[in-house]
């Protein structure tokens, strides 16, 4: 028996148990299984399982709500949080735009398996995995770290007036960085439906050849450099433009970069963005933390911004009412997001890409990159494992890795070529966005370091 | 949770790993009780009324470290952790260069706590929001450049029990206490932003008292006006100018720039793929010169109301209070019972901490202060040619080695010929860390010392947070590169 049958028993028992304090109740259910192999300096370092379950339930009763959250479902422990929830709507102000949430909808999806007792990795294949990929880097006499992990995450969503809704997903990835005693590193990754889809052999291949392409690296005065952006490098701009650009309440409250633009070119012509929940590369929820269908977005057509997430309460606000399937649970003190963006591809490989650019900056991926400025969505943030010099389409040596501070909305705004292959990653502060490589005629540096 | 059932949960687990015949073993199970209430623009916008508790079993076999976790304390699944911490551990086995060996530490049985007056849970609904409505309300004043006001307090308790196959046995109760006022404001052209105490909130360990004292109402008022002002400020001047760091500020410059560039596991390499290595080598122990003779950084998780004070680390390690850097040269690193032996220390500096019960323990850090100095903050400003003041964390940014970095503040102030001149938006500056600390010519003194909270340190694959503490008071560098727009 799957866990998560169980789990959707106890569920229907909690809605009961909480339809007898209040008339509307949402129950969430989050339920994930991680198990991760941690190396570091050519050995297993850490190596985890976990299992954890949170159980969401709000209480509402005239536009004011209560909460409780848990990781038991059993009724001794959830009837006194459940009595603190209904305690808080005593004293919660009353929601002049507090909507009316879809009833009675039922999501038969097909992509629910369950979760399963466990993964498909035990820990020995895990293991085995990572040991030819050391075993590899050791006779290059080289440093690698990284991790192998297998994830699987579902969803159940109940609310009283009927609607019921679950969903399943499954993630494996494997991430590498390479390095020589000097430091000269090389990074790369790959993210599966499961373990056995992901190419072990070309992620090593690709971290080790980085790797060595680093060595010896030339020094670079702080300017701005023509750049290619490897698809994962692309990933933390998105985070930011999904985070301050596209979101629906800082425009309604006026606060937003892209405030009053709807309908105006905001990008350059060869962008298109959506949130795609259907994206192979994606597998996300399809429907929202209110039981709404997760509709796919045309956020940017051709650089115009042509819509913003919505749930039950900014569809109100700014649309004709009707949501589009973008709610985090209500009340969502940020307001309604976009969960499964992609910055749909161009029609060059990435290398055919390389190949034309003369006097480029090749970058791998960015680290630590954060906002500085949310008027013009003004990124900084520093390179890492692998910046290469390119000219007449050719690598000719490698560059010390930079500081760089920049705005995405003009970064977004001198694209030269996007590539076909995408990716998907998560920015360094989280998020998964599907991705291609960008050729930029500018990015700006503004620091140095010393590697 | 009857409290019979967790001691027998703890013999339990550590009676199978016994006749496993496993090297070590221990078990923390983990009761954590959350709260947070959050009005924003007059609604209720965030509510968690939370309760967790599991427990996570960690094994060493073969020489190798395995870990699992359960919600479940049912006898059978117990067994079932156990088993699958050491299947694990034997498959952690396959690639291990040496043999894990643990600092000695002496067996403790013992029960901690979180002094506290006023148990914040026991605080009715109807007086944290009453707070937080009339705090909100002030911030909010009708003012259509007001765009969002929010206020939000936050409390935790957390109840762990840890045993080992050493025989150690060990209860704690973690209380803390926290919250934050804030608006973001525009005149339909640019957006700016304020907080108080701190853009991430401010937090001790303690109860109720710790929120009262915050003063959030009394503050209200002064952190709207001053990010109203930042609409009409010109912008800060860049170039290498004289800085002045307050509180906040200071304390998440020490977090990134010397209390993770000496967390031992990032300098060995573990941390590699993903939150990256350290420019402090170990070379540099006992002789690096850190930074100028007024940079004194001591690690105390003993100290009161720290979020990192506790009785023990998650490995049983007793902590004590040491001098990271003494006279800006560099002392040691922050370690745990694996890793010492590295640096040649033959007991753990009590570092070794885990988000919940869910995750492994690794090195973080302990609550990490700047002793200290003599001078007054009007001092240190009378003593200011040209210099830009700045207070409010809005941006942070580090490279992999901790090396060159980059921080964005919600306000400035412009000093010239030792007067504040007034107001100035956003301020940035950028340094490499060792050069920076090296321009440190002045810290005032413990009139002006705060501890400040660090709620949501993320490190780690998978990622897991810790919170922390950092003491400071204002601070003046002697020329920092200062903007980036004109660089
Ligand atoms: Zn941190």
């Amino acid at each position: 028996m799957t866990m998560s049958t169980l789990l959707q028993s106890q569920a229907l028992s909690l809605m009961n148990l909480a339809k007898s304090y209040a008339k509307e109740v949402f129950i969430s259910v989050q339920e994930e299984r991680e198990d991760l192999t941690r190396f570091g300096e050519n050995e297993i370092t850490q190596n985890v399982s976990k299992h954890t379950i949170e159980v969401s339930v709000t209480v509402a009763r005239d536009g004011r709500i209560g909460q409780f959250q848990s990781n038991s479902l059993d009724p001794e422990v959830v009837r006194p949080l459940l009595e603190r929830a209904v305690n808080i709507i005593e004293y919660a102000p009353k929601d002049p735009d507090y909507p009316v949430f879809p009833q009675s909808v039922v999501f038969k999806d097909s992509s629910f398996e369950g979760l399963g007792d466990a993964n498909d990795g035990d820990p020995a294949l895990r293991a085995k995995k990572i040991v030819s990929h050391i075993r590899r880097c050791e006779s290059q006499k080289l440093l690698t770290s990284g991790i192998l992990s297998d994830q699987s995450a579902g969803t159940y969503y109940l609310h009283s007036g009927g609607t019921n809704a679950a969903y399943s997903s499954k993630r494996s990835t494997f991430s590498t960085t390479v390095m020589d005693s000097a430091g000269h590193s090389g990074w790369a990754m790959a993210t599966e439906k499961n373990l056995q889809e992901i190419n072990f052999e070309e992620i090593s291949s690709i971290a080790i050849e980085k790797s060595i392409l680093s060595r010896n690296p030339k020094s670079f005065d702080c300017k701005e450099y023509p750049v290619i952006l490897e698809p994962s490098a692309v990933t933390d701009l998105l985070l930011f433009l999904n985070y301050v650009g596209f979101s629906t309440q800082s425009y309604v409250e006026d606060r937003s970069p892209l405030k009053r633009k709807l309908g105006e070119k905001v990008l350059h012509s060869l962008i298109n963005i959506y949130d795609d929940h259907t994206h192979p590369l994606h597998a996300g929820m399809p429907f929202d933390f209110e039981g709404a269908s997760r509709e796919r977005l045309t956020l940017i057509e051709k650089g115009v911004f042509k819509t913003l997430p919505l749930d039950q309460k900014y569809a109100k606000k700014i649309s004709n009412g009707q949501s589009n399937g973008h709610a985090l649970p209500y009340p969502s003190s940020g307001g309604p997001m976009c969960l499964n963006l992609q910055l749909a591809p161009g029609k060059d490989s990435l290398s055919t890409i390389v190949a034309g650019a003369d006097r480029y900056l090749l970058i791998t991926h960015l680290h630590y990159t954060n906002l500085i400025d949310p008027n013009d969505i003004t990124i900084t943030g520093t390179t890492r494992d692998g910046v290469y010099w390119v000219e007449k389409g050719k690598i000719v040596h490698a560059v010390k890795n930079m500081r760089f501070t920049d705005s995405v909305l003009r970064l977004l705004n001198v694209v030269e070529a996007i590539s076909s292959d995408q990716v998907y990653k998560s920015a360094f502060f989280g998020g998964g966005f599907v991705v291609p490589a960008l050729k930029l005629s500018g990015l700006r540096f503004t620091g140095k370091t010393d590697y | 949770m009857k409290k019979q059932n967790i001691l027998d949960s703890l013999d339990l687990a550590m009676k199978i790993c016994n006749q496993a015949g496993v090297d070590y073993a221990d078990i923390r199970i983990v009761e954590m009780s959350d709260e947070v209430l959050k009005v924003r623009n007059g609604l209720l916008s965030e509510i968690v009324n939370s309760k967790n508790l599991g427990y996570g079993i960690r094994v060493i076999a073969g020489g190798a470290w395995g870990f699992a976790s359960s919600a479940n304390l049912h006898s059978q699944e117990i067994t079932n952790t156990v088993r699958r911490a050491i299947q694990i551990a034997n498959a952690s086995a396959m690639k291990i260069n040496k043999r894990v060996k643990l600092a000695a530490e002496p067996i403790w049985i013992d029960r901690w706590a979180t002094p506290y007056i006023i148990d914040p849970f026991k605080v009715s609904y109807d007086e944290k929001l009453q707070l937080l409505y009339s705090t909100e309300e002030i911030l909010r004043n009708n003012d259509p450049r007001v765009k969002s006001a929010w206020a939000y307090l936050s409390i935790a308790k957390e109840h762990q029990w840890f045993a080992s196959s050493e025989g150690s046995r060990i209860e704690q109760e973690i209380v803390r206490s926290g919250a934050e006022i804030g608006v973001s404001v525009s005149d339909g052209n640019e957006i700016q932003r304020r907080t108080f105490p701190a853009s991430s909130g401010q937090y001790l360990q303690g109860g109720y008292e710790v929120i009262l004292g915050l003063k959030l109402k009394e503050n209200a008022a002064k952190t709207r006006d001053e990010a109203l002002s930042l609409l009409t400020a010109p912008p800060c001047p860049s170039g290498e100018r004289e800085l002045i760091i307050l509180g906040s500020q200071l304390a998440l410059q020490i977090h990134e720039s010397i209390g993770h560039a000496t967390e031992l596991d990032r300098v060995l390499g573990l941390e590699a793929n993903y939150a990256g290595r350290s420019f402090v080598d170990l070379e540099k122990k006992g002789r690096f010169q850190y930074g100028s003779r007024y940079l004194n950084i001591i690690a105390d998780s003993t100290m009161p109301q720290g979020l990192a004070t506790y009785g023990y680390d998650d490995d049983g390690v007793r902590p004590e209070r040491y001098h990271v850097i003494k006279e800006g040269v560099f002392q040691t690193y922050l370690t745990n019972r694996e890793l010492a032996h590295n640096i040649g220390e033959t007991r753990s500096r009590g570092c070794n901490r885990a988000e919940g019960w869910q995750n492994i323990p690794i090195i973080r850090m302990p609550n990490l202060s700047l002793a200290a100095g003599d001078a007054t903050l009007a001092e240190l400003i009378a003593d200011t040619k040209d210099g830009i003041m700045v207070d409010g964390i809005k941006c942070w940014s580090i490279d992999q080695y901790r090396y060159n970095f980059q921080f964005g503040m919600e306000i400035g102030w412009h000093i010239q010929n030792g007067k504040i001149v007034g107001p100035v938006k956003d301020p940035c500056y950028q340094g490499i860390t060792p050069e920076f600390w090296g321009r440190l010519v002045g810290v005032a003194d413990e009139e002006h010392w705060h501890l400040w909270g660090v709620p949501n340190c993320g490190k780690g694959q998978p990622g897991q947070r810790a919170e922390m503490s950092h003491g400071t008071a204002p601070s003046k560098f002697s020329k920092v590169s200062i903007g980036y727009k004109q660089a």
